[in-house]
């Protein structure tokens, strides 16, 4: 590197850790926000949120980071550049290219707009009156269209809806989702099918039986303890606690998780926190010599999600982990769980069964949620789809694809905060995350043959140590397509998802 | 006011408000490290504090404020703006010229070495050695006597040291904390004398009789209730959190407490609730109208204590509310207070004894331990003691003003976190406090005469009142100095506190 370059790199290095460090900081306030401010500081806490946030926007728009960028992409030594230098310099230019394209007003309009449609939104959820939210709802979605087009041109995308998936899946198109998602529904659908055939409906009847907080505290802190999270001693680099939606945030060494108790519904913590604590191993293992920089960072939300559906479904809900879990629970919680067999509690923790709610799918059913929306909001941003035309083509939807009768907009239309939040695009990377856990497991099961075993004798560590390794050390090195083809030397396919599913519910209920 | 100046100053406002929201900004992840963050993330956490303090050193210094700053002061119509308008204008003038002087480079090494000498003093206070420390503690002096090399050419200040008072307490000097430490000094050994020949000797033992700590917590509750500090209704405003060493951060709706419980003994959390009660009640109470301007702060760190002191001792150690507390406290506590007889109980609490430890000292000796440290402080600063001697000047000063000897440097010289925070000058404002508190309540007195009952019938509103009325309501609107003289009609005296202190402990030791 010349000396010219070299020092430029340098500085462009230290304003992407200044981006990050500040970005970590505003991590903290809003962890703060959801889980410990009194609730008098929630008119404070918006300025400072928003202060945190125009500054950040400065930050990575300074018009110097831009010249570096291009000084050294410009420079005779860049071809001489590695390749961490480079993935860097691109991953850098996208933000900039990115937020300086979109008018400060416009970002301004959109964070207003935000508050005001969750706001409403709670309010219209409560009230079951999708009439209070819809007009929110259109406007959130005018602006975010608005943006999408801007984006559209930066990005090349074809369409505005690309732009915005583009933002949680770099490189992926809806007509790549789309293409994946028919296969992916066609293949639940047949499984969907076998199940009903068998005849076998579990007990789940120890679902809803009463276990107390403080027990359910203890499992949770037994099942974080499994999965490698450290919330206790000198070393800890992590928390746990308590928020009305759970959610996990974190860089490196600072990295909390947060869940809700149930008392009539235990499972719901212990899936949850093995849920956010698997998003928090990734966020824990970034690669450490580049922390700080672009590459030292998350692939994508559908790898975050990967990771946490790992440790959530295919380790927590597995029959290896249930076996061994059992006994402990037996031990903390006592009387709920006496005399219960395993065969009997694994059947009851995998029950498939089509609900209204996201929130309570199964494994099978899952992906079908996630599929009605992202039909949606494909055809939401290509004009085919009206605001006044959403509650009515959801329930479509759910009757066509899940059986369900939703009976109000409530636990239909309404029921996620992901589109009042405008977070258009997102939905997809739930079941883009399950299929990446489908090839993962696949490879998994190559590499590390007695990973099941040590489960059941109460042992993560040859799952943990493999995504480790395989996944979340490569940092954003590459994109997730790359990835993929990186760690499963396939293209993204759900085959290897779809007969996960098969197998493990085929020995459950019997075909 | 003409336009212009309007303009001029409606900018001025918008850039304090800015700040305001940037330092309360900070404070909540100050607060976090302080309290909830795990232990592995005080790096990242010590880049992120640095970078906050940075930004806010450049937006106090952006050019800009200097500007808007001269147009107002240039405005003809400057001379007809009122007292809080110019107040404003004054305070964002001493801030402006201040900060500019200090270089960033200065500001985030100190922010830096801050919380590595904090954690070092940490871990060689557990060891008990003052050599680990001693690098840190000096690395820290150097970079507070530049920055006070600096400031005392902005302040005008007759040495570095004052520059340094000045911070804490806007135009106090060592020559007058001297002059007054000296009456309060020659006062307090007064007090002590007719204590120890007074030969009773109060049987204190009722306080360390292990009390648990959700007891405790109770307890905390009940003292947080009398003095109307809110952690628990849907407006609350507080929070009660546990810390090594008890602190109150905030800004107006979000003002949040720390304490610290120990087993066997009970009364110090309770203390410690109701100092920093005190405190939180003066940030809750300032001016609603001037939230995000100058003048919506407190007047002082010595006026803060005498807010913080005032709560604790003139209302906690006094017979009427020990008298209203006891069989409350009984009722709580239970066992370890039965059959405690009230005239006990206030002996008990208001033991006069020298000890080692300065938050643990009675109201008459804490005055002693302040001045030496205040005494040390001055010397470092003026040269005249170097890091190598001060274990040793902390002793011969603690055998010589209080009569102890001390053990290890853990419960000498590194006892308190201020020296490796960087904050010096600061320790004379607890006594100043004191001394501001003596002359509150000899004002008190007068304009409320019936306060003593009404304390011991559990109401502390009238008290409360006075402080919000007379001080809290008045912001930064004056110079400590100068607010204590409008109050109280007097120049700073000490004498008020040590006939207070005379009274009090004549009628409990029989002098």
């Amino acid at each position: 590197m010349s000396i010219n370059i070299k020092k430029a790199y340098e500085d462009f290095l230290a304003r992407c850790k200044n981006a990050y460090v500040l970005q970590s900081a505003l991590g903290i306030v809003y962890w703060d926000m959801q889980t410990k401010m009194p609730p008098a500081g929630i008119g404070l806490r918006g300025q400072q949120a928003s202060l945190l946030q125009v500054m950040f926007h400065k930050m990575v728009t300074d018009p110097e980071q831009g010249r570096l960028i291009k000084t050294i992409t410009n420079d005779p030594g860049y071809a001489g550049l590695g390749f961490a230098e480079k993935r860097n310099l691109k991953l850098a230019k996208k933000v900039y290219d990115e937020n300086t394209v979109i008018p400060e007003s416009l970002v301004a309009e959109l964070a207003t707009q935000r508050t005001k449609t969750i706001d409403v939104w709670k309010k219209a959820k409560a009230a079951k009156d999708y009439g209070m939210f819809k007009p929110e709802l259109k406007r959130s979605i005018e602006l975010r269209m608005k943006s999408a087009e801007i984006l559209m041109k930066v990005k090349g995308t074809e369409t505005p809806y690309d732009a915005l998936l583009d933002g949680y899946e770099p490189g992926m198109s809806a007509e790549d989702v789309t293409r994946v998602f028919d296969e992916l529904k066609a293949g639940l659908v047949v499984i969907l099918g076998k199940v009903k055939k068998s005849g076998f409906a579990p007990d789940a009847s120890i679902l809803t039986r009463v276990v107390p907080v403080d027990a359910q505290v203890k499992i949770s802190e037994a099942a974080l303890d499994f999965i490698g999270v450290e919330t206790k001693g000198p070393n800890a680099w992590a928390r746990l606690d308590t928020t009305e939606h759970p959610f996990t945030t974190g860089y490196y060494d600072d990295v909390r998780v947060t869940t809700r108790f149930t008392e009539n519904w235990w499972p719901r913590s212990l899936f949850t926190v093995l849920h956010e604590g698997g998003h928090a191993v990734y966020d824990r293992n970034y690669p450490r010599q580049y922390m700080y920089q672009p590459i030292g960072d998350r692939c994508s939300h559908g790898i975050h999600e990967s990771q946490s559906r790992f440790l959530e479904n295919m380790v927590g809900r597995s029959p290896e982990f249930l076996a061994y879990i059992l006994p402990h629970l037996k031990k903390i919680a006592g009387k709920p769980f006496r005399g219960l067999k395993t065969r009997d509690f694994v059947a009851a923790v995998n029950r498939v069964a089509s609900t209204a709610l996201r929130g309570q799918a199964d494994e099978i059913t899952y992906s079908l949620h996630i599929i009605i929306r992202f039909e949606m909001e494909r055809d939401i941003f290509a004009g085919k789809l009206t605001v006044d035309d959403l509650p009515a083509v959801w329930n479509r939807k759910y009757n066509d694809y899940l059986g369900v009768v939703v009976k109000d907009d409530a636990e239909g239309v309404m029921q996620d905060t992901h589109w009042a939040g405008n977070s258009f695009g997102y939905f997809p990377s739930y079941a883009i995350g399950n299929i990446y856990d489908g090839m993962f497991l696949r490879k998994m099961n190559r590499d590390v043959q007695g990973w099941r075993k040590e489960l059941r004798r109460g042992s993560c560590k040859p799952v943990l140590d493999w995504l480790a390794e395989n996944v979340q050390s490569k940092g954003n090195m590459m994109d997730p397509p790359d990835l993929i083809k990186d760690v499963c030397g396939t293209k993204m396919t759900v085959k290897p998802f779809l007969s996960y599913l098969d197998r493990k519910f085929g020995r459950i209920y019997g075909f | 006011m003409n336009p212009n100046l309007q303009k001029a100053y409606e900018s001025l406002l918008a850039k304090s408000k800015d700040l305001a929201v940037l330092g309360s900004t900070t404070a909540i992840v100050n607060w976090d490290m302080e309290t909830k963050m795990p232990p592995k993330a005080l790096n990242l956490r010590s880049q992120q504090m640095a970078m906050l303090e940075v930004m806010g050193h450049k937006m106090l210094t952006d050019p800009q404020v200097g500007k808007t700053l001269e147009a107002i002061e240039k405005d003809p119509g400057c001379l007809e703006l009122d007292a809080v308008q110019k107040r404003n204008t004054y305070l964002t003038r001493k801030g402006y010229d201040e900060a500019t002087k200090l270089p960033e480079s200065l500001v985030f090494e100190t922010a830096k070495q801050q919380t590595i000498a904090v954690g070092v003093w940490k871990k060689a206070k557990a060891a008990k050695d003052y050599g680990m420390f001693k690098p840190e503690l000096k690395k820290m002096i150097e970079l507070r006597q530049r920055a006070a090399d600096i400031l005392m050419g902005v302040k005008c200040t007759k040495t570095p040291y004052d520059a340094l008072l000045d911070s804490y307490e806007s135009k106090m000097t060592a020559d007058k904390v001297t002059r007054v430490f000296t009456g309060m000094r020659e006062g307090l050994i007064d007090v002590m004398k007719k204590v120890e020949g007074s030969g009773f000797k109060p049987d204190a033992s009722i306080l360390s009789r292990p009390v648990p700590i959700e007891v405790q917590k109770k307890i905390s509750e009940a003292a947080m209730d009398y003095i109307g500090y809110d952690t628990k209704g849907p407006n609350a405003g507080g929070r009660l959190d546990e810390t090594e060493h008890p602190f109150t951060t905030g800004y107006y709706d979000d003002v949040r407490i720390t304490t610290h419980y120990h087993e066997d003994r009970w009364a110090s959390s309770l203390y410690s609730v109701m100092h920093e009660g005190g405190h939180a009640l003066y940030e809750q109470n300032l001016p609603q109208a001037w939230m995000y301007q100058p003048i919506g702060t407190a007047a002082s760190f010595g006026i803060h204590e005498s807010q913080s002191r005032f709560v604790e001792n003139m209302v906690g150690r006094s017979p009427e509310f020990l008298a209203y507390m006891l069989p409350r406290l009984k009722k709580i506590v239970g066992k370890p207070l039965r059959g405690v007889k009230l005239a006990d109980f206030i002996a008990a609490v208001n033991m006069v004894e020298p000890s080692k430890i300065r938050i643990e000292a009675d109201e008459v000796t804490y005055g002693l331990h302040i001045i030496i440290r205040f005494e040390m402080e001055r010397d470092i600063f003026a040269g005249k003691l170097k890091v190598d001697e001060l274990p040793q000047a902390w002793n011969e000063k603690y055998d010589k003003y209080l009569g102890v000897e001390i053990g290890n440097d853990s419960e000498g010289v590194m006892q308190d976190t201020h020296w490796a925070s960087g904050y010096y000058g600061y320790f004379p404002s607890y006594a100043l406090g004191n001394i501001y508190g003596g002359m509150f309540l000899k004002k008190l007195r007068r304009d409320a005469p019936g306060w003593r009952k009404e304390i011991r019938k559990g109401n502390f509103q009238p008290v409360k009142k006075w402080l919000v009325d007379n001080i809290h309501a008045k912001g930064n609107l004056l110079d400590p100095a100068d607010l204590a003289k409008e109050v109280t009609g007097e120049n700073l005296t000490v004498k008020p506190f040590i006939g207070y202190l005379e009274k009090k402990f004549g009628k409990i030791y029989g002098f």
